[in-house]
């Protein structure tokens, strides 16, 4: 399928702040940054994201603009408006300390999706989320 | 404040003037479904996709009844080439009466799973498929074997394509050489360009005399096929299809039981030792076959079924996974009338009952007919 859409909007949500570059993250002012509390978490998709093709995210995270030590995180996607998921698994891969990559996303419906980043570790889980609006 | 008034301007721009009586339409929404013919989809699991003289073994071996068990069914006898390679039957009919419509292979090269519950991962698998069916073509392997090694038509059209004589390649492979071969001329089968698209394109272009060619009934439809009708959702992009699968609240009961459809499918798949991880597979690097490993099983893909293009599809009745809507109005009298009960309690909350006048039916009727 040729292209059909767009990532249009992101970071609609409420704590969704500015884009940045954070200490120690290798991205650029287009990463979309979303905090909790000491903890940043940059993302942004490798190329362009288009209904119903596989896409793959690069995400650092930073702790207090440090590099969290060990971790595991988990990426998935919503259509809350539409109680469905992802039809597929997601698989994160660690590039090194605190920058991963999430491969084989996939939105296949137009419209509002949300990003879920969950952080792991032995101290608990701290969760992400993301807003795009996909056309 | 000059960035909001350009926003709103954008947005009033972004729908079409409308004539006395019409529905504005969504540029955007509409822009999205072309432009028509799309890039192939490469297939890197088939290394002769594209080859030129596989595509010729592949139009013989279409047309070729000896590739079923008793020489007397050809793809042909349900892939009717005068019918957009439909057989007009509600249900198919092979060696009994089948529990599924057949569907289409105009533009199958453009999918990623096929059959209506996705139970192969490329087109050469979905065509190996229905051979060794005991229900449909009930061939094997060493018949295949036996009539690409002994016909010399096929004999030399097989060395043509694949650059070795048979007689020492395995039965299996040479079965999936045929599905191969099979799948490359398939993916050459594409839906025309139709008024669609040319309205699209005038569109993209700002051409008025080429927006005005198009049937006012048809942009009317259109308009409600991209708005409140919400249909956009799944039949998106160029191919009117977003590849995937979806609950379209019609039964999936059978005379035998019930059609698992996408359930079934993937539970198919994973066991089929022709997915694109298996050996059969040209190529099972990790983005050949990521989707395939990925895919997940959920509750909710029991009934689910695939979501058909729509390219063509004034031409291949009658409809939905069992053939059970005879005509494109009671198609959209399904959608209109839709039974929400009947959808999967876990599934999209896309659908929803439309209530369309028989007015809207009509031309929303009207545009599916020229697509």
């Amino acid at each position: 399928m040729g292209p059909t859409g767009k990532l249009t909007a992101g970071a609609l949500a409420a704590f969704l702040l500015s884009a940045g570059t954070a200490l120690g993250c290798p991205f650029g002012n287009s990463a979309e940054e979303i905090r909790n509390g000491k903890m940043s978490l940059y993302w942004l998709p490798v190329g362009e994201i288009r209904v119903s093709e596989p896409f793959d995210l690069e995400i650092c995270l930073t702790v207090g603009g440090a590099t969290p030590e060990g971790g595991m995180l988990e990426v998935d996607a919503v259509m809350p408006a539409h109680g469905h998921g992802m039809n597929y698994r997601s698989e994160v891969q660690q590039l090194e300390p605190g920058h991963f990559i999430a491969e084989g996303m996939l939105f296949h419906m137009p419209g509002k999706w949300e990003i879920r980043f969950n952080f792991v570790r032995d101290s608990g889980k701290t969760t992400f989320v993301s807003r795009v609006d996909l056309q | 404040m000059i960035r909001a008034a350009g926003l709103m301007l954008a947005a009033l721009l972004a729908a079409l003037p409308a004539g006395a009586g019409d529905i504005p339409l969504d540029r955007a929404a509409v822009l999205a479904h072309g432009p028509w013919p799309p890039a192939p989809r490469p297939d890197p699991t088939n290394r002769v996709a594209g080859n030129p003289a596989a595509i010729e073994l592949g139009e013989t071996l279409f047309a070729e009844p000896r590739l079923s068990g008793d020489g007397d069914m050809a793809c042909t006898r349900c892939h009717e080439p005068d019918r957009a390679f439909t057989d007009g039957k509600a249900l198919a009919e092979g060696r009994k009466i089948l529990t599924r419509n057949t569907p289409t292979i105009l533009g199958a090269g453009l999918g990623r799973w096929f059959g209506w519950g996705g139970s192969s991962d490329s087109l050469w698998a979905a065509s190996v498929r229905p051979i060794l069916d005991s229900d449909e073509m009930a061939g094997s392997a060493a018949g295949v074997a036996r009539l690409l090694r002994g016909d010399a038509v096929l004999r030399a059209a097989y060395i043509s394509a694949f650059g070795r004589p048979p007689d020492d390649v395995a039965p299996d492979i040479l079965l999936a050489d045929a599905g191969k071969a099979l799948a490359a001329w398939q993916a050459r089968q594409m839906p025309p360009r139709t008024a669609f698209d040319d309205f699209r394109d005038a569109l993209a272009a700002g051409d008025e005399a080429g927006i005005s060619a198009y049937p006012a009934a048809a942009r009317r439809g259109l308009a409600i096929f991209t708005g409140k009708g919400r249909c956009s959702f799944c039949h998106a992009g160029p191919a009117f299809t977003n590849g995937e699968f979806a609950d379209a609240g019609v039964p999936f009961f059978t005379a035998d039981g019930a059609d698992r459809g996408r359930f079934g499918g993937i539970r198919t798949l994973r066991e089929s030792r022709f997915n694109r991880s298996g050996a059969f597979s040209d190529d099972t690097s990790p983005e050949a076959t990521r989707l395939t490993r990925r895919v997940r099983l959920q509750p909710r893909n029991f009934g689910e079924f695939k979501v058909p293009s729509l390219r063509q599809v004034g031409r291949t009745a009658p409809y939905m996974h069992n053939g059970s809507l005879a005509t494109l109005a009671d198609v959209v009298a399904h959608y209109s009338d839709l039974n929400e009960e009947r959808l999967h309690a876990d599934g999209e909350t896309v659908l929803r009952r439309l209530d369309l006048t028989a007015a809207e039916q009509a031309v929303v009727t009207a545009f599916l007919e020229t697509l």
